[in-house]
């Protein structure tokens, strides 16, 4: 079911336009995640939903209602900003009562909810403390409490866990997502981090350059990327061109025997882990290793074949040094590839 | 060791100035106050002059009009200052207008310009009365109400007002703007409207800034002479002036007189420095910017 | 909208106005009862003041003089109590810091009556340095306060890069430490030279008559109610101020633009 939908939104900054022709449906009780290097307009679509900023062109819709006119304070989609934000001068609980003490609701049923969420988000015990006396974790608990508090029709989560060191990174991750299960409510995330986009989402937009590139599972565009941008952008390293005629791929490397129909311009693309080191045989390419970095559970080598580089990454157990001449295997069958 | 008294020395140069001059005036007045003044043959401690000012009823007047004075100029300046500077925010956001810069001229004119300033507008013959005579509100000069020499202090509260109001729009005003930017939004995005976000977020936020410059504005009208001097009631007097008078007397044994006026001043700034301290306490339990 | 924009303006006539109405004094030949904008032009006042033979000039020069000397004392006690204050702990730290915005608070007058004597003693009182040692004292919270500041803000850490770099402790000072403190200079200069230049009753005390700054020679024509000539004589007061903070700014901020281009 469609929540929020985004139709055909525009946005430029100094005349630098930074959301071209945004058109997307943000479904009920998932969790949907924009991914994107800085600069590529996702925090800008966040704000806007929000109602931060103004889009210069475009509707934006919660369920069938137009939401462009109303207000930051009505429109009832909250964002927890990466740098959190917690009111300074107020303890934890009014931090989280902060929105609905605005709307002038009850004070029991204030101190209901906030009691709920406490427990909800673990954090009894520190009902009474300043956020400078938190833990980092334990602050970013509180910023999606308190967003959480006034029940808000979409949750919006701009970089939320950049600041946090690897291993609470990986805590909060699955605590966000369990939640958010839990809760089955409608999470929108950004974030620049394609590990954390596939892990969380339930569903992926990439934005380059202002437009949406793809948006799809998790799945889908880590395996099944559309275009060379996609793939780059999620770690392909290797492409090959060359055509097809007869069941066989003719490219500079080589000839490589492929079940494809004739065609006169394909790319296939390989993720360095999708090449592996083998014996000499028909389908192998010979290369000369040139580069090796070390990286704790892999190795990832750049191997020479003529002019031309191919990156490939290996486990510890095969080994190779620089100048050693390799064979490579590469299955065009299963291969992704363009046209 | 030389790591150890490295800072000493950094600090000597200062307190000589401070030691030396600073705190060797306040004891020193603090000694003629309590009739310690060999110079002119007083050798023994007496309480006796705090008791003759204590119970002197033109002594009370004079503390009564000088807190007056100084608290309610210290006040509209603050609540006023504080709401041009939420006004400036705004302005600021749309264009960088001059106006940003030129609210700040009365802070680098002095004292005896501005006693001169609410003199040329409001004396008798001033120009207030005299818009008030062209309006048809007065019929002559004379009866336009004094608003300066007057014995509540109006001039004294206005000269103050005027030269406080932009001095707590400079302190407030760039700590107001970085609140503004990083909680506002925040605040609105959670349901609060624009009078919920000044008072519920804002407003506390900027609150210990506030009430150090209100303190500072305090202590120094309380003791400052120039103003009452020139803009004051002949009865009561301000303090300072009170004290200049004994000070200033052919007969140097009034002298204790004024240093007894000096450390109840003295004493006044001290109880505000208390509140000062007691602010800055309140501004570190929550300042993790 | 409409009525934070009127309070806003509101606020600032009341702010601006009374030094229209000081501009017009100061210019008028004539302003009589009931009129309200002045009845004749004249500039008799402000050649009173610029005219060499009345000596005003003269006072207004030296007068800049002491300021000029108050404030380069001032900040030269400042700079290394700040950075004392910001890059070592040492015992009575805080005793220190209380002592040296004191100043701030406990009014000058209970100051100069108290030490007037012993100025008095020592040949202090009635000169030129007595009344320069008296108005360091109210600059020493502001000259402290602002370059702790900018220390604390910037921290030691460059400089020990450059020490480690090879810079002598001299040479520190000269090309990294001058370059990061001077927007805090300028600042703390300004407030400094501005409350030294307006200071009245402890110039009169300390200086007992003798040594007339402008701010004295000013006072007798407000307090005698001579509304040309105290207007023209605070608008050139007022000018000479800006004019001073204006070319300090033009000079070190030069000087700083040009080298932030290689420190920032």
């Amino acid at each position: 079911m469609a929540k929020i939908y985004l139709k055909n939104i525009n946005k430029s900054y100094d005349n630098k336009a930074v959301l071209k022709n945004i058109n997307i449906v943000i479904n009920e009780g998932q969790l949907t995640v924009l991914l994107g290097p800085s600069g590529s307009g996702k925090t800008t679509m966040l704000h806007g939903i929000a109602g931060m900023v103004d889009f210069e062109e475009g509707d934006i819709f919660f369920g069938d209602q137009l939401m462009n006119h109303v207000s930051i304070d009505k429109r009832n989609a909250v964002l927890v900003d990466q740098n959190l934000l917690l009111f300074p001068h107020m303890t934890v609980e009014s931090n989280i009562a902060f929105g609905l003490k605005m709307r002038r609701v009850n004070k029991s049923v204030i101190k209901e909810k906030v009691n709920e969420l406490i427990r909800l988000l673990e954090l009894e015990g520190h009902e009474k403390k300043f956020p400078n006396e938190l833990s980092g974790g334990q602050m970013q608990r509180v910023a999606i409490a308190r967003a959480l508090a006034i029940e808000p029709e979409v949750l919006l989560l701009d970089e939320p866990f950049s600041k946090l060191d690897i291993m609470l990174r990986k805590n909060m991750q699955e605590f966000v997502r369990a939640l958010q299960q839990k809760l089955n409510i409608t999470l929108i995330m950004v974030t620049h981090d394609q590990e954390e986009a596939l892990s969380m989402a339930d569903q992926v937009a990439l934005l380059l350059d202002g437009e949406i590139k793809q948006y799809t599972t998790p799945n889908e565009i880590y395996e099944k990327p559309v275009s060379k941008e996609v793939a780059d952008f999620f770690g392909v390293r290797n492409y090959f061109e060359g055509k097809i005629s007869g069941g066989e791929f003719h490219s500079h490397l080589g000839r490589f025997s492929t079940n494809l129909p004739n065609c006169e311009k394909i790319t296939f693309m390989f993720r360095p882990e999708q090449i592996g080191f083998g014996e000499k045989q028909k389908d192998s390419i010979e290369g000369i290793v040139k580069r090796r970095v070390y990286s704790g559970d892999k190795v990832v080598y750049t191997i020479d074949v003529r002019d031309f580089h191919i990156h490939v990454s290996s486990f510890i157990y095969k080994e190779f040094n620089i100048g050693d001449k390799v064979y490579l295997q590469a299955n065009f069958d299963k291969a992704v590839y363009f046209i | 060791m030389r790591k150890k008294i490295k800072p000493y020395i950094m600090l000597i140069p200062v307190m000589i100035f401070i030691l030396g001059i600073f705190i060797a005036g306040i004891v020193s007045g603090l000694l003629q106050s309590f009739g310690y003044f060999p110079a002119i043959g007083l050798n023994t401690i007496t309480v006796q002059y705090y008791k003759d000012i204590l119970s002197s009823p033109s002594f009370l007047k004079a503390l009564r009009f000088s807190f007056c004075t100084s608290f309610i100029s210290s006040l509209i300046a603050v609540v006023l200052g504080v709401l041009f500077s939420y006004l400036l925010l705004y302005n600021q956001r749309r264009k960088r207008g001059p106006l940003v810069n030129i609210y700040k001229v009365p802070i680098i004119v002095p004292h005896t310009i501005a006693a001169l300033l609410i003199f040329i507008l409001f004396t008798q013959s001033g120009w207030i009365a005299r818009l008030m005579y062209q309006l048809g509100f007065i019929e002559d000069m004379q009866s336009f109400k004094p608003m300066i020499f007057d014995r509540q202090g109006l001039g004294v509260i206005m000269a103050y007002v005027w030269k406080g109001l932009p001095f707590i729009t400079l302190v407030t005003f760039e700590i107001l703007r970085s609140v503004e930017n990083k909680y506002a939004k925040i605040a609105a995005n959670l349901g609060a409207n624009h009078f919920q976000v000044f008072r519920y977020i804002l407003f506390p936020l900027i609150f210990p800034t506030t009430a150090s410059g209100f303190i500072i504005i305090f202590a120094f009208s309380f003791g400052a002479f120039e103003i009452p001097y020139l803009l004051g009631p002949s009865t009561p007097k301000a303090l300072p002036i009170l004290s200049y008078i004994h000070y200033n007397s052919v007969n140097l044994a009034d002298r204790p007189y004024a240093m007894v006026i000096n450390m109840c001043i003295a004493l006044c700034a001290f109880i505000t420095v208390g509140l000062y301290v007691l602010t800055f306490q309140f501004i570190k339990k929550y300042n993790n910017q | 909208m409409k009525v934070k924009w009127i309070i806003k303006y509101i606020i600032l006539t009341v702010l601006l106005f009374p030094l229209l109405m000081m501009i017009g004094w100061s210019v008028s030949s004539a302003w009589p009862w009931p009129s309200l904008i002045p009845q004749g032009f004249t500039l008799r006042a402000y050649s009173y003041v610029l005219e060499p033979t009345t000596g005003v000039f003269k006072i207004l020069v030296d007068s800049m003089i002491l300021s000029i000397v108050v404030t380069a004392i001032t900040l030269l006690v400042s700079i290394p109590a700040a950075r004392a204050i910001a890059f070592y702990d040492f015992k009575g730290k805080s005793v220190v810091k209380v002592l040296i915005l004191l100043p701030l608070i406990v009014p000058m007058l209970t100051v100069a009556m108290g030490i007037h004597l012993r100025f008095i003693r020592l040949g202090l009182a009635n000169t030129f340095w007595g009344v320069v040692l008296i108005h360091v004292i109210p600059g020493i919270p502001y000259g402290v306060k602002i370059l702790l500041n900018v220390f604390e803000l910037n921290g030691n850490k460059i400089e020990t890069q450059a020490r480690i770099l090879g810079a002598s402790p001299l040479q520190v000072i000269r090309y990294v430490t001058l370059p990061l403190i001077t927007p805090g200079l300028i600042i703390a200069g300004s407030i400094i030279y501005i409350a030294s230049f307006s200071q009245y009753f402890i110039t009169f005390l300390i200086g007992g008559g003798r040594i007339v700054t402008y701010a004295m020679f000013l006072f007798p024509f407000v307090e005698s109610g001579d509304r040309t000539m105290a207007s023209a004589l605070s608008i050139v007061f007022i000018l000479s101020i800006t004019l001073v903070l204006f070319i300090t700014e033009k000079i070190v901020g030069n000087f700083y633009e040009k080298s932030s281009r290689y420190y920032v």
